[in-house]
């Protein structure tokens, strides 16, 4: 899927930068299933709307919930490297 | 949609808060100062309730400001003396641990801060231990946001008026939970914001300051009266309230004041006390969960504070507001040193904050939810 947008979001958090990224479409199962490229796959089809996350230990946590066009990455590692790598999995799909 | 994030912001508001803001933007605006002697501003009338509600008696004291972070910052900036140390505690909010690191970093001030163990016990030897001849301020909160403890403000205002100790409150959550009796313990001054108990809308709240203290003026400007002054006027209390105020926002938390002192402070307060005590019972059953909140019957305020193992907070809102409609907050409640009290920081945990609009059905609700998240039956 297509990145459309990111925004930093503001959480009482420390240490840790926190992106929204706007899809041009809803986040389906088969775009969740593909993520596992991307670190441990969790999901969650028994939540009222199915929710995902995919950690990367040290690097990142990707958290979702199916039908939504937005999801949220959580980087410990912030660098230009795994944006572009997490931005191109994603759109691998 | 539930919501369960009081403690941050009340929702939804009294029936009528909205329309007495309309209603004050319809009206040809006023001038305080200028006020027609036959009828008093709206201003004036919040202005009054707010002493009433404090049991206060000079209304000219209630100083208006955008909330409990301008008026603490107001209040510190204004009673601290250079070179002085100031105690506070690691109960904390930001709106009073972040002026107190600026007045560090510009030197000349010394903060003592005292530890609280969890749920948040500020002890009262411990507090006067940290009471020294230079102490020349004391801020505390009255009400921890992360746990709901109350702090025993009586203790506290007895030692600081022993010592001749100006004390400032923060009774951001405290003000419209508990009472607070200015008349038995004049206090130095006490913050309070107009969004979260007080049930009326953000960008008001204010501070009340002691009778016989003066405060250094921290913010200046214009009054509408006395311009030719090269200061500010000396007079209550204009001279602390340069520029615009929020009147509609006046307005609004003047009618939402109306509903609770109509029902009275300690009707919420049992209110919330059962739905905490509801929560923390049921909590308590489940596997890997950790409740760090204050006792239910110690927590009128409606505050519980907990985490569950191998789901972290942040993920735990996450999933409540997007897959369940269910709104609470998690994280570190802008009150670090309290996290690290409860060994839950860097993280923080999951916050649930009720008001008086809450209801059983939604805790049951909620308490159903996090079997699904937690696969638990």
């Amino acid at each position: 899927m297509k990145v459309l947008e990111t925004r930093v979001v503001e959480e009482c958090l420390d240490g840790v930068v926190i992106r929204e990224v706007l899809f041009d479409g809803r986040i389906g199962a088969t775009f969740i299933k593909s993520l596992e490229k991307l670190g441990t796959l969790e999901y969650f089809p028994h939540f009222p709307k199915p929710f995902f996350r995919v950690r990367k230990s040290g690097k990142y946590i990707i958290k979702g919930v199916e039908g939504n066009e937005t999801c949220q990455i959580f980087y410990i590692d912030s660098s230009e490297e795994i944006q572009q790598l997490i931005y191109r999995t994603f759109q691998t799909v | 949609m539930i919501y369960f994030n009081n403690a941050a912001t009340s929702y939804p508001k009294p029936e009528g808060t909205a329309a007495a803001m309309g209603q004050c933007l319809a009206l040809p605006p006023s001038n305080l100062y200028r006020e027609d002697v036959t009828q008093k501003s709206v201003i004036t009338v919040c202005r009054e309730k707010i002493a009433g509600l404090f049991h206060f008696s000079d209304p000219s004291r209630v100083i208006f400001c955008s909330g409990s972070t301008e008026a603490l910052n107001m209040a510190i900036n204004g009673l601290v003396r250079p070179g002085s140390r100031v105690v506070t505690t690691t109960r904390e909010h930001n709106a009073v641990l972040r002026p107190l690191s600026y007045l560090c970093l510009a030197g000349g001030v010394h903060v003592d801060t005292v530890r609280c163990p969890p749920p948040g016990i500020l002890d009262g030897r411990r507090f006067e231990n940290a009471l020294t001849r230079e102490t020349g301020l004391a801020v505390v909160n009255h009400i921890s946001n992360v746990t709901g403890a109350e702090a025993d403000i009586g203790a506290i205002y007895s030692l600081c008026e022993a010592r001749g100790i100006p004390l400032i409150v923060d009774a951001s959550q405290s003000a419209g939970a508990i009472a607070v009796d200015f008349s038995s313990m004049p206090l130095a001054a006490l913050a309070f914001t107009g969004h979260k108990a007080l049930l009326g809308p953000k960008g008001v709240g204010g501070l009340i300051v002691g009778r016989e203290l003066d405060l250094r003026i921290w913010k200046s400007g214009g009054t509408g009266i006395r311009s030719d002054l090269e200061l500010m006027p000396d007079a209550w209390p204009i001279k602390y309230e340069a520029g615009t105020l929020n009147e509609p926002g006046i307005a609004g938390l003047a009618h939402s004041l109306d509903g609770i002192l109509a029902r009275g402070l300690s009707s919420i307060g049992k209110q919330k006390i059962d739905l905490t005590r509801h929560l923390v019972e049921e909590l308590e059953k489940f596997d890997g969960v950790t409740v760090y909140s204050e006792r239910p019957e110690r927590n009128s305020s409606g505050i519980v504070c907990f985490n569950i193992d191998h789901w972290p907070a942040a993920d735990i809102g996450y999933v409540l507001k997007d897959a369940f409609d269910i709104r609470v907050r998690t994280g570190l409640h802008c009150a670090p040193l309290m996290h690290r009290e409860l060994g839950t920081f860097p993280e923080g945990a999951i916050r649930v904050s009720f008001s008086a609009a809450n209801h059983h059905g939604e805790v049951e609700t909620f308490l159903q939810a996090l079997k699904t998240i937690t696969g638990q039956t």
